[in-house]
């Protein structure tokens, strides 16, 4: 069992005139101290399932049905103040945008002393020794603590952000898109920290981001979302391998650094509007080895390996599929036909 | 801290500046004033040798430099000179004037920054809603009508016609205490208060809870409100936190409203014959009382630029951005 676990999870954003399923019986479970990359374009409903562990969906979006299980424990339904004990003692976030993740009106340090004082009773001499000791960790200085978020760079923001994740040591991190906004290097460099943290600190890990090669060179696992549904998951084989159409699609939209002769593709067309979602596969319309089956009918996610699942008709030509899905042709031509 | 000093310093050195150029624009138009400021004095049977004692007696013979100079030094000291009229220090009558003004414009204020915060906190929870509309378009409408059309109404409904209050006034004839905080505990005083500070509220509420609406809506959409959430903060504290970030522009915005009050409601006073000190001013220069009029410009636009420089230091206080940008 594991540590987190996503059970048939729905979540639906009402709009003004109907609702939108954003996420659509997604089931995923993270392991103890494992790190799961979940990868999808914008919209696929990746944020919307970090938003959802740590019970913070915007006011029009709730978890229709499903379970969120933290150590086998149902969040989906607990009350504000049982939710409260187990955000950021147990389950900490590394927000999106550290821009505008921490209040422009008090000090980092208050922020920081603020999420401890929310949950533990320490004298201020051990507050302060664990916000030291946290900066520390995330490679900032000491003296910066009694600055304003406004005085920090961008890159600084998200290692004090991760500093603020750690101070109460949870046991899973969620991770939503923590580089976004952020220049190439120092991508590189808050990526290098959370991977720290998770091979030091053995935290379990949730990595939310559109970008495969990060996943690939972070994660222990991935899982691979498109228009609110799990498409594949698997370990790294799942890289190697892929079965799913999109699965191979984002492979071959990301250089391959130990391959510099293969050509980078790019998918054609735009998910599918959440509030019109067609029958049968929803990467159907962009997949161009779409049968009349793939327009009808679900697929339904089917072992492919050991811990490895895709959600494909035609599993058993995949390998055939992934030599032609390198060729930009193929996804050209399947645009047109289309 | 270095960066707040600096900004504190600026921005004082910045206020002497404007309050010099103030009190220069002011002797530039007394002096382009129609009509002799001396003519109180001076008779059309004066001799000549009489008008240049006169002249002299009020330093009007010195060079145009020197009586600036003279002008400048007293401005800035306080020392208004004597009424023409009244024989009294014009600085005692300012004084008191401005406590009258301060008397009906400070629990005016008071209340409508407490109602209008709470009505635009309202407005930007309730956003989209039919209310919230309606209440939109009749803050506009109250904030374009004139407060002395509204004053002139509500004298007409409720004093002339209801006869709940008294016409005008500051207190009953005869009513007035021994001491200007006596005077303003009275209930008399209260009753004359109402009118003058509904009419007044009318206007001056419109400008928080549109400002507070719009904030608000802006601080409800902030991305470290979900990070708060998050970390698993009581309720208390989150709202804690988006309202001092939904205040920052209210606070700039009362002190700043506060200055004008003080100048902007001349014709207010007049309608409620409050013996305030813009009612004062147009008095003074009815009867060409020079030192009087002189002195109330002064002091309403010092007033302004006093708070206008609250309002910056405030600012800088609570939010830390502004001291170092």
């Amino acid at each position: 069992m594991g540590v987190l676990e996503l059970r048939d999870l729905c979540i639906e954003y009402s709009l003004g005139d109907g609702a939108a399923l954003a996420v659509d019986k997604v089931s995923l479970a993270i392991g103890e101290g494992e790190y799961l990359g979940l990868v999808g374009e914008s919209g696929c409903g990746k944020s919307t399932i970090a938003k959802a562990i740590l019970g913070i969906l915007p006011r029009n979006g709730r978890v229709r049905s499903g379970e969120i299980l933290y150590r086998g424990r149902d969040m989906v339904g607990l009350s504000v103040a049982e939710m409260n004990r187990l955000r950021w003692q147990e389950i900490a976030l590394i927000p999106q945008s550290a821009m505008n993740g921490f209040d422009p009106v008090y000090t980092v340090q208050q922020q920081i002393a603020e999420a401890i004082d929310a949950h533990v009773d320490w004298p201020a001499t051990r507050k302060r020794e664990r916000i030291d000791e946290m900066f520390a960790l995330v490679g900032l200085e000491r003296s910066r603590l009694a600055d304003y978020p406004h005085q920090f760079s961008g890159g600084m923001r998200q290692r004090a952000m991760i500093a603020m994740a750690m101070v109460l040591n949870p046991d899973v991190v969620v991770a939503d898109e923590p580089t976004t906004g952020l220049d190439v290097i120092v991508q590189d460099q808050i990526l290098y920290r959370i991977k720290q943290i998770h091979t030091q600190l053995k935290k379990t890990m949730l990595l939310i981001t559109h970008d495969m090669a990060v996943v690939a060179e972070n994660c222990d696992r991935i899982a691979v979302m498109y228009a609110g549904k799990l498409v594949e998951h698997g370990a790294h084989d799942v890289f190697e391998r892929p079965f799913h159409p999109y699965t191979m699609g984002l492979c071959n939209a990301f250089p391959d650094p130990g391959d510099e002769s293969r050509e980078l593709v790019s998918i054609p067309g735009a998910p599918p509007p959440l509030r019109a979602m067609p029958p049968g596969c929803r990467f159907a319309e962009r997949c161009p080895f779409a049968t009349d089956l793939c327009r009808r009918e679900e697929p339904a996610l089917s072992s492919v390996g050991d811990g490895h699942a895709a959600a494909c008709h035609y599993i058993a030509r995949a390998a055939e599929f992934r030599q032609r899905a390198r060729l930009a042709e193929t996804w050209q031509a399947g645009a047109e036909a289309a | 801290m270095n960066g707040l000093r600096w900004y504190l310093l600026r921005r004082l050195v910045l206020l002497l500046f404007v309050t010099a150029a103030v009190l220069t624009i002011l002797f530039v138009m007394f002096k382009l004033l129609p009509g002799n400021p001396l003519s109180v004095f001076i008779d059309s049977n004066f001799s000549e040798e009489m008008i240049r004692r006169q002249k002299q007696l009020w330093g009007l013979d010195a060079p145009l430099w020197l009586q600036y100079v003279r002008y400048m030094w007293n401005m800035l000291t306080f020392s208004f000179g004597t009424s023409f009229f009244q024989m009294t220090p014009v600085r005692d009558i300012v004084i008191e004037k401005l406590l009258h003004t301060a008397a009906m414009i400070v629990p005016a204020v008071v209340l409508s920054v407490v109602l209008g915060a709470l009505l635009g906190s309202w407005l930007g929870w309730r956003r989209g809603s039919r209310q919230e509309g309606a209440v939109v378009v009749g803050l506009l409408a109250l904030r374009s009508v004139p407060s002395f059309f509204v004053g002139i109404i509500v004298l007409m409904v409720f004093s002339y016609n209801l006869g709940w209050f008294p016409p005008g006034g500051m207190v009953s004839i005869g009513g007035q205490g021994d001491s200007f905080l006596e005077t303003i505990l009275s209930l008399d005083f209260l009753h004359h208060l109402i009118l003058p500070c509904l009419v007044l509220m009318t206007r001056e509420i419109t400008s928080p809870a549109l400002l507070l609406r719009s904030t608000m809506l802006e601080v409800k959409g902030s991305d470290f409100l979900d990070i708060l959430r998050a970390k698993g903060l009581p309720e208390r504290r989150i709202v804690m936190h988006a309202t001092r970030n939904a205040l920052l522009p209210l606070v700039t915005d009362v002190a700043v409203m506060m200055g004008f009050l003080f100048q902007g409601q001349v014709l207010l006073e007049i309608i409620f014959a409050w013996p305030g000190v813009g009612r004062e001013l147009v008095a003074a220069l009815n009867d060409l009382d020079y030192p009087v009029a002189q002195a109330c410009f002064f002091v309403m636009a010092l007033i302004i630029l006093l708070f206008n420089f609250v309002a910056d230091v405030l600012y800088a206080f609570i939010d830390p951005r502004v001291a170092l940008s």
